[in-house]
């Protein structure tokens, strides 16, 4: 795979006391790119150009704000892989897709009542609903028909998991 | 005045001189101690009286500062960058030499130039770190290393609070007893009380805010019948606090209560400053803070370098250490109520550093509303000649191949 792995993102974290946390991370495309989180829940990206040590440019986000760019920073990268096949290998690691139709046994049901990390071992990292992307839901989350469920876990639990979702292997 | 009025008039009036000084693009605590200073019993109209309210709050801001302060120290950071920390750390400790020398050269004695040099070491984290948010300088490389330098400071100072407390209690043989004993019931709450302090910080709003506010209170007065300094039992208490999985929530829950005593802390300080006898101290305060802009700037730029930033972080690196602020009104309250110094010149040192912190304090918020500006032209300053000379050509030539 020509994929860049996750792991190979070069990221350093340092404790600003009194103020938050700080995640640099360097850009492939060249520069810098640290992320701070306060612990009001702000977050404060800057970007450092190559070879500066001075940030060129500061995005202040509220905690909602964050939420909505996370979702939609994380839905580029959990859709790209929809076009050929749904599921993504990691090694051990499977992270797995599952479109619901109104036939899946787990429609109308919340996380909670489905009980799947239990039952296969696999856990729901996140639903998408149409343009939303919902990550680490809360257990009342309902499960409704044209979901994608986004599950992770090893091959074994996953290949459960699909059985529990879609009512066949 | 009944008491009600008074508070009345104390609330607004903080909330008076905070906003003009924030419209001034100054820290709030230069509003504060101003307003103390100018409408307090030493100034030139007198609203406000040394009374028990003002005494109340003043002490509980004390208090609670120190403990917030606690709530917030982090071992974790020390020990996360110790090599550069302490370096970065133990260069700092120049600015201690200002404050004692100069002490010294004005014949106060030894004690009293031991508290000035506390006062001309120890930067305001708190004026710092608000004034870092504020200015978007929380990424800087430079920012890190000013981060830990505080934390090496507070550590510096609960060790010297705690010292001169000592030192200053008489040291008669009961006294040390009793210290012992407080720290004997300190280890012990540290071992077998946490599971019962936790379900206390457990709690949420006002329940929690009153929990806080009478443990620290009872736990610092109870520290200072046994002879420990109050403020640094406090800070004591603080970590303890932080060693709870609350503590965000404990922290977020008494932010505004701890605001608010920490501005009646600096009110209070600033009523008992006589404003005459400030003024015949402000040529000591100008020596002062003139020498602490140059040593804190030069350990800054040296620190800096030492620890692996750039000339241009380095030079940052001094620039945001400049602030005093709190820490410095404590250790001149605690001067002030010592009976070993001799009143002329516990007097002399009130109003030389509350003079000294509000000009650290101004000092301070230009250098970060300026940062870069400054930041640049004390780099350009260091280039040697010869260096300037060829950034110049540089320059010129880029323009030139603009123009083209």
């Amino acid at each position: 795979m020509s994929e860049p792995q996750a792991s190979s993102v070069d990221v350093s974290e340092a404790t600003l006391p009194g103020v938050g946390k700080k995640y640099t991370i360097g850009l492939r495309s060249g520069g810098n790119l640290a992320l701070v989180i306060k612990p009001d829940g702000q977050r404060q990206m800057y970007h450092f150009q190559e070879a500066e040590d001075r940030p060129c440019d500061v995005i202040k986000l509220d905690r909602d704000e964050s939420q909505q760019v996370a979702n939609l920073l994380g839905q580029l990268v959990v859709t790209a892989p929809k076009q050929e096949k749904l599921a993504l290998m990691l090694g051990a690691l499977e992270i797995e897709w599952l479109e619901l139709n109104d036939a899946s046994p787990l429609v109308g049901k919340s996380l909670d009542e489905v009980r799947l990390r239990s039952a296969t071992g696999a856990s729901v990292a996140a639903i998408m609903r149409g343009e939303l992307a919902i990550p680490n839901p809360n257990p009342s989350e309902v499960f409704k028909p044209a979901d994608t469920v986004v599950i992770i876990g090893s091959h074994e639990q996953c290949g459960a998991a699909r059985v529990l979702i879609l009512g066949s292997p | 005045m009944a008491p009600l009025l008074e508070f009345g008039l104390i609330a607004l009036g903080l909330y008076v001189a905070g906003w003009i000084s924030k419209k001034a693009g100054m820290s709030s605590i230069l509003g504060y101690i101003s307003l103390g200073l100018l409408l307090g019993p030493g100034g030139p109209v007198t609203v406000f009286e040394i009374t028990p309210v003002t005494s109340l709050l003043g002490e509980l801001g004390l208090v609670l500062l120190l403990f917030y302060m606690g709530l917030e120290f982090s071992l974790g950071r020390f020990l996360e960058g110790k090599r550069e920390i302490s370096i970065a750390g133990s260069i700092d400790l120049l600015n201690f030499v200002v404050g004692a020398g100069v002490g010294m050269a004005f014949g106060f004695g030894i004690l009293a130039s031991v508290f000035l040099g506390s006062i001309t070491y120890i930067s305001s984290s708190g004026v710092i770190a608000k004034l870092l948010s504020e200015r978007d300088l929380i990424a800087y490389p430079e920012t890190e290393r000013t981060l830990g330098v505080l934390v090496y400071e507070d550590l510096a100072m609960v060790v010297v609070l705690g010292g001169l407390g000592l030192a200053t209690s008489g040291g008669r043989l009961i006294d040390f007893a009793g210290v012992a004993v407080f720290l004997v019931l300190y280890v012990l709450i540290l071992k077998f009380g946490r599971a019962a302090l936790e379900r206390l910080w457990g709690r949420e709003g006002e329940a929690l805010v009153l929990i806080a506010l009478g443990l620290v209170t009872l736990f610092s007065m109870g520290a200072k019948s046994l002879g420990f300094p109050e403020a640094v039992a406090a800070f004591l208490f603080g970590m303890l606090a932080a060693e709870s999985q609350f503590k965000h929530r404990l922290e977020s829950t008494l932010d505004p209560w701890y605001n608010v005593a920490a501005a009646a802390f600096f009110l209070d300080f600033g009523l008992h400053t006589e404003i005459a006898t400030a003024l015949t101290q402000l040529p000591a305060a100008l020596l002062l803070a003139g020498l602490t802009i140059v040593v804190n700037l030069s350990s800054g730029y040296l620190s800096g370098r030492l620890t692996g930033l750039t000339q241009r972080a380095s030079i940052g690196h001094g620039l945001m250490l400049l602030p005093r602020g709190e820490f410095s009104l404590v250790i001149a309250g605690l001067a002030a109520s010592t009976a070993l110094i001799p009143v002329a010149t516990r007097e002399a040192l009130t109003g030389m550093t509350s003079l000294y912190v509000i000009m650290m304090v101004v000092v301070g918020s230009v250098t970060f509303r300026f940062y870069d500006q400054i930041n640049d032209a004390l780099l350009e300053r260091l280039k040697s000649p010869k260096q300037r000379e060829a950034d110049r050509k540089r320059k010129d030539e880029l323009d030139a191949m603009t123009l083209e």
